[in-house]
């Protein structure tokens, strides 16, 4: 009876994805380069946060077996990160793809913006991997609220018992894979000289400013914030000092818009653009990993809540900025003369 | 190391006056080896966790969290000083082109009228001078001159009517669409017969890539991306910001190393906007449609 429902849910799964991709193919949805970036950067980034036995009990967990405490909280912690490197790497993929647009040769206004509004698939295929990837997550949830309280024990959050491991071979492999992904995605569409290239990926990525700002924020932040006691919130920081210079960033285009100035609104646009590139790159590369890790070796429930606040958060304003940069740069600006 | 003989002497002391040493010799050696592996312990746990009063590894001492609080200060300070200044990058570029490009468009389709002046080489070496008028809703005349004042051919445009006169010889030629002309020295210039025209060419086929000097309300120099058509040629399109409309067009031949004198312009073309068009009379077939006048 049960491989019976298993057989069933396969099929209802293997139809839905069938159906996805039809649809898909037919409302020009289907991009495979952006899904294989968002697919094998989920790769990457697993490799990154967790070790190799972390994962199979992950997947041996989703898939129903039963479980210890503390492997089924590792395992509740893997998808649910899961769930968020495909958002975070989705929204990523947009921006990249809309800088793109906004820096390569085109065929007219109408190309420019068709580039710009097509930028939005790769979060959807972020968002769709993620809801998949919370089933397994909510699946290890019910089997940990399940165990006897006898099995469960009160694990303290503390670092005063922490020494940081040194990466192992498998995070190693995941840092390599994520650069060479993101090396691809971001060099592979710049040297194409159909579409205006060889562009110099430093001077369309890397706007000093607001690199700077970014990361002399988060590096403040992080010596005033200090120890938590759940080690530190580096991706915490790093989102907070993205959100402000976007937001920044978003009142000088309002306020350049209003004043009729095109170079003060793209200057503002290029700020806002970049400061989410910024922090959403230095999370995924710098804090996330780290703070992956630290779950199991600080032996914490779960990051704190405020952090992981910020991973699903971060990259949804990221997505709401470009939305709203993108109507400002179409719209018309109107001078009245006197 | 004097410190440490110190600790290690009052700890020996202390055990021997809590611990008399009357215990049998075999006890005492077994005493003397945990009191040994204890002290070892408490040795590797400083190692691990040193005193606070003692120099904290290089690595871990405070003016290390200074230097990179500073640092941050000055990053912060430095983006900050970058950003009110202006600082440009490939993207604030192509970004200010695409808005520009979007306004002008705009611009251009609210237009009322249109008045530009055209100097171009016809095939035969010529230099033909152009005058292309157009109002609303949609009436567009062109005139070639020879000269200042000769006057060579004309050719009148209407949504209903096209009427190709040749000044010279009195000769009148009705047309039903834009298809039939076939005079080259009129087919050279339909890009910019009309602000529609234009706007067209500007969403289409070309795209604003530079600017120099911009400034709000001053004039915006770009350099256009031509057609794959015309890829030999450079393109330079100026834009006055007050109005974003264009003021002048010139098409320049690319500049080969062999030849890198500046070159003439293929082809220049001023533009004056929403100043009193059609001062002459229009052919009586076009004086019918009377609500153009």
């Amino acid at each position: 009876m049960k491989s019976l429902i298993t057989l069933i849910k396969i099929i209802v799964a293997a139809a839905l994805i069938i159906a996805a991709v039809i649809a898909g193919k037919s409302q020009g949805m289907l991009d495979v380069p952006r899904l294989v970036y968002v697919l094998l950067g989920m790769v990457a980034m697993t490799l990154m946060g967790f070790t190799r036995s972390d994962i199979t009990a992950a997947f041996k967990h989703g898939a129903g077996r039963p479980g210890g405490e503390k492997e089924l909280r590792i395992s509740m912690h893997f998808w649910e990160a899961a769930a968020r490197n495909a958002w975070m790497l989705g929204v990523l993929g947009t921006i990249i793809s809309f800088i793109f647009a906004l820096s390569q040769a085109s065929e007219g206004i109408g190309d420019i913006a068709a580039r710009m509004a097509s930028a939005f698939i790769t979060s959807i295929y972020g968002m769709i991997l993620g809801a998949v990837f919370l089933i397994p997550a909510f699946k290890s949830m019910a089997q940990l609220s399940a165990l006897p309280p006898s099995e469960k024990s009160d694990v303290p959050a503390s670092s005063d018992n922490y020494s940081a491991p040194g990466l192992k071979s498998e995070n190693i492999i995941g840092y390599i894979l994520f650069a060479l992904v993101l090396g691809w995605i971001i060099l592979y569409p710049l040297l194409d000289k159909t579409m205006g290239g060889p562009l110099n990926p430093a001077q369309v990525f890397i706007y000093w400013p607001s690199l700077l700002i970014v990361a002399g924020g988060a590096i403040a932040m992080v010596l005033f914030i200090g120890e938590t006691g759940a080690g530190r919130p580096i991706s915490l920081c790093l989102a907070l000092t993205g959100i402000i210079g976007s937001l920044i960033g978003l009142v000088q285009v309002l306020i350049s818009f209003s004043g009729r100035s095109i170079k003060g609104v793209a200057a503002a646009v290029t700020f806002v653009i970049s400061c989410s590139f910024i922090s959403l790159v230095g999370m995924m590369l710098i804090g996330i990993p780290m703070e992956d890790r630290a779950v199991k070796y600080l032996d914490r429930k779960k990051p704190l809540t405020i952090t992981r606040l910020a991973w699903f958060l971060v990259p949804l304003t990221a997505l709401i900025f470009l939305v709203l940069t993108f109507i400002l740069v179409i719209t018309p600006i109107r001078k009245v003369v006197e | 190391m004097k410190k440490d003989h110190k600790n290690k002497a009052n700890f020996d002391d202390f055990i021997r006056q809590v611990f008399k040493d009357d215990l049998p010799p075999e006890t005492n050696r077994r005493m003397q080896a945990q009191l040994d592996a204890m002290r070892e312990k408490m040795i590797q746990s400083q190692q691990r966790y040193p005193d606070k009063a003692e120099p904290a590894p290089l690595a871990r001492r405070p003016f290390r969290q200074e230097v990179l609080a500073w640092a941050a200060f000055f990053m912060v300070i430095l983006g900050s000083f970058l950003y009110i200044n202006g600082s440009q990058s490939t993207l604030t570029g192509n970004i200010s082109a695409l808005g520009t490009s979007v306004s002008v468009i705009d611009r251009l389709n609210h237009s009322e009228s249109m008045e530009c002046s055209l100097r171009r080489e016809n095939e035969q070496g010529a230099a033909l001078t152009y005058h292309i008028q157009w109002r609303v809703p949609d009436i567009t005349r062109i005139q070639i001159f020879a000269s200042a004042q000769k006057l060579l051919k004309t050719l009148w445009i209407t949504s209903e009517h096209i009427i190709l006169t040749y000044d010279q010889t009195q000769q009148r030629q009705r047309l039903t669409s834009l298809d039939q002309i076939t005079d080259r020295d009129f087919l050279a210039v339909m890009n910019y017969i009309s602000p529609q025209a234009l706007a067209e060419q500007i969403d289409g086929t070309w795209r604003l890539q530079e600017y120099q000097g911009l400034t709000d309300c001053e004039q915006g120099n770009f350099s256009v991306v031509p057609s794959l058509q015309e890829k030999d040629k450079s393109f330079h399109l100026s834009v006055d910001l007050c109005t974003y409309l264009p003021i002048l067009i010139r098409k320049i031949p690319q500049v080969h190393q062999e030849t890198p004198l500046p070159l003439e312009p293929l082809l220049e073309l001023r533009l004056e906007w929403n100043t009193d068009a059609f001062r002459d009379d229009p052919p009586g077939e076009l004086r019918q449609e009377k609500q153009w006048f």
